[in-house]
């Protein structure tokens, strides 16, 4: 796909993971099927789109997905894809994300031309179907034709039994889906060890040694008319770092310190803390100390430009503080356009950078636990009962809601930071880019080594499998056997539909992933109609209050799909 | 088990903007909205907010069609 100048630097490091993407879009395409819009033959089924995921595992839809183990099919949706209309594909994305280490398959059948003929499959594939004629296949091909007859095709039959001997197979794959430890493994092991270094009586607790003040701003700004902040605190803080190499921002991950899950190694970083005139005054109670998580690219400065937090810290008695997204701030920006334009392969330093971000911010986030209130610089004086009862939250927005989502997961356990809060965010990414206004920029550079926008698309694709590992709700679904279960930690997710940044399908598909945690009860608000709602709430699975049309309701969208699909099975009998 | 509720999610419904919005899978070409920025600012979301921060309890803000607004205005 390289159309640069020189050898193309190659994603090899991709063929470290142990399996595909549990949560990326999953492409093909047949000729003739974005004329047709991906109708059945018989006019009824089609491609079903998002807003009518639960149709997905009937006779209605074209497309099936089905769970290799379970014998059962998969709900997802299916587009044809806008990106590149002369070289189109369609996507197909899992409603929730695939369970990981499992094996799956992809079918399209009985899918119509603009004629209304069906369409052809490949000449290969028709091979590979006919029992006798894949018996001529070479050893290796022949074997994956025995797979289909003997796996594949029984258990599609057995999942969807509509299907019959005139039924025609137009596509059909199967993949294997990435270990939890193989995808998200790393990213554990830094953060549980970033806790564990700075808990060890070897690192010496917290103090002059390793917290330096670089700036305090408090000149009487509590006296302008209508200023918030009553002090901004800028300090460097020494925190683990399983990082390794000097080349700026070309980090790897020390896989030595990873595996025994300890480091020796340390990184100054950065934080700045906003007291507002509420606190510097004596005016209002601590309430909390709330991290704040900011923006696409940019740094720990939003915090100090972001009024609106101003006046609400000053109002409620809350501490904030900030601290760059490692990996993704401003100062990530040049190795993110390299790695777009020119050196794929720079992605796993971007992947290391962001894991290694979510460990500096757990070790700041015990010293903010266990140290901040009581530095000297900080001047907060605080009673027993106050100090007992102030909170320790995470705040994140947009992209500080999307890593924040994947933070707070691993840290949901950590008894150091008591709940998050994540707005206008959503997951996956490769979900979400094409659908952004901030995409069209990356779009450009991807074209400067990409031929076409087919290509971008099945880029987009593979990089999922780079963002798995720091994705917000998978690496909380690697956590569902011990975490989120113990009632204490709290997330509150809110967004905005009709926003076009960070669009509320990849909010709805944050919320079906979080149903792996089966005794949560989610709690939604949603407002009454639209297209993305009206995903959000198919795809949730779990035991589900929802307020919709001035009335509360209480399904589970997961009874709903098997109504669904009982009622279509009646109706095949 | 533990019945306590532990994730709540909360839109708010900006109707103009959403019906602006394409419905296919490739972000708009007519230039962005302010729902982004106006959604974080909203009185019902940092009300919700300050309840949760404070008092570690979810409001249901949307009770009587507490969550629609006719556009992102901030």
């Amino acid at each position: 796909m390289y159309r640069g100048k020189g050898d193309p630097n190659h994603t090899s490091y991709l063929n470290k993971q142990d399996g595909f993407s549990t949560s990326g879009t999953i492409l093909f395409y047949v000729d003739g099927i974005k004329e047709s819009q991906g109708i059945g033959y018989n006019k009824t089924s089609r491609i079903v789109g998002p807003s009518e995921i639960e149709l997905s595992i009937t006779s209605e839809s074209v497309t099936l997905l089905i769970d290799l183990e379970s014998r059962t099919l998969v709900p997802h949706f299916a587009e044809i894809d806008y990106l590149d209309e002369e070289r189109p594909l369609v996507i197909v994305q899992a409603a929730k994300s695939l369970e990981h280490n499992k094996r799956y398959a992809v079918a399209l059948v009985d899918a119509a031309d603009l004629d209304g003929n069906k369409l052809k499959p490949s000449e290969y594939l028709i091979r590979l179907l006919d029992e006798d004629d894949s018996r001529t296949l070479p050893e290796k091909e022949r074997r994956r034709g025995s797979y289909y007859h003997n796996t594949i095709l029984p258990h599609l039959y057995n999942a969807a039994p509509w299907l019959g001997d005139d039924s025609t197979i137009q596509i059909l794959f199967d993949f294997h889906t990435a270990s939890v430890d193989g995808q998200l493994g790393n990213t554990r092991k830094i953060v549980e060890g970033s806790v564990n270094v700075v808990t060890d009586e070897h690192w010496g607790g917290w103090g002059d040694h390793n917290v330096r003040v670089l700036d305090v701003i408090n000149d009487d700004m509590c006296l302008e008319n209508g200023n918030d902040v009553g002090k901004i605190v800028h300090a460097e803080i020494d925190v683990p770092s399983f990082l390794m190499g000097s080349n700026g921002r070309e980090k790897m991950l020390n896989m030595d310190d990873i595996r025994r899950g300890y480091t020796t190694n340390t990184s100054p970083f950065k934080i700045v803390i906003v007291i507002p005139c509420s606190l510097t005054r004596g005016t209002m109670p601590l309430r909390a100390v709330v991290d704040y998580g900011h923006g696409f690219l940019y740094s720990r400065k939003e915090l100090l430009d972001t009024i609106f937090l101003h006046k609400l810290a000053n109002r409620e008695g809350y501490i904030m503080l900030a601290s760059n997204w490692r990996g993704m701030c401003h100062l990530d920006l040049g190795l993110i356009i390299r790695a777009f334009v020119a050196e794929p392969n720079l992605l796993e330093s971007l992947q290391a950078n962001i894991m290694q971000g979510y460990g500096f911010k757990a070790a700041i986030q015990h010293f903010v636990r266990t140290h901040l209130l009581s530095m000297d610089f900080m001047n907060v004086k605080l009673g027993e009962e106050d100090a007992d009862n102030v909170r320790f939250l995470f705040y994140g927005i947009s992209q500080g809601g999307i890593l924040g989502s994947a933070y707070t997961s691993l840290m949901s356990h950590s008894g150091i930071l008591d709940g998050s809060i994540v707005s206008s965010s959503g997951t996956p990414l490769s979900l979400l880019m094409s659908r952004s206004t901030v995409f069209k920029a990356y779009q450009a550079l991807l074209l400067m080594s990409l031929h076409n926008n087919r290509q971008v698309r099945i880029f987009v694709s593979f990089l999922q499998m780079t963002f798995d590992a720091i994705d917000g709700p998978m690496v909380g679904l690697a956590g569902k056997e011990d975490r989120f279960h113990d009632g204490e930690f709290k997330t509150l997710i809110q967004a905005g539909i009709g926003d076009p940044v960070v669009t509320t399908i990849g909010t709805g598909k944050t919320c079906a992933n979080r149903d792996a945690f089966k005794d949560v009860i989610l709690l939604v608000c949603v407002a009454p109609s639209g297209y993305y709602t009206h995903m959000t709430m198919n795809l949730l699975n779990s035991r589900l209050s929802f307020h919709y049309k001035k009335q509360w309701h209480e399904i589970t969208t997961h009874q709903y799909f098997q109504a669904i699909q009982r009622k279509f099975m009646e109706s095949h009998q | 088990m533990n019945n306590e509720t532990t994730v709540c999610i909360t839109e708010i419904m900006y109707t103009n903007e959403f019906s602006m919005l394409p419905k296919n899978n490739v972000g708009t070409t007519t230039g962005g909205n302010n729902v982004h920025w106006c959604a974080r600012q909203d009185v019902a979301f940092q009300e919700q907010l300050v309840s949760f921060i404070n008092n570690n309890e979810f409001l249901d803000v949307c009770a009587t069609d507490g969550c629609i607004r006719e556009g992102a205005w901030c």
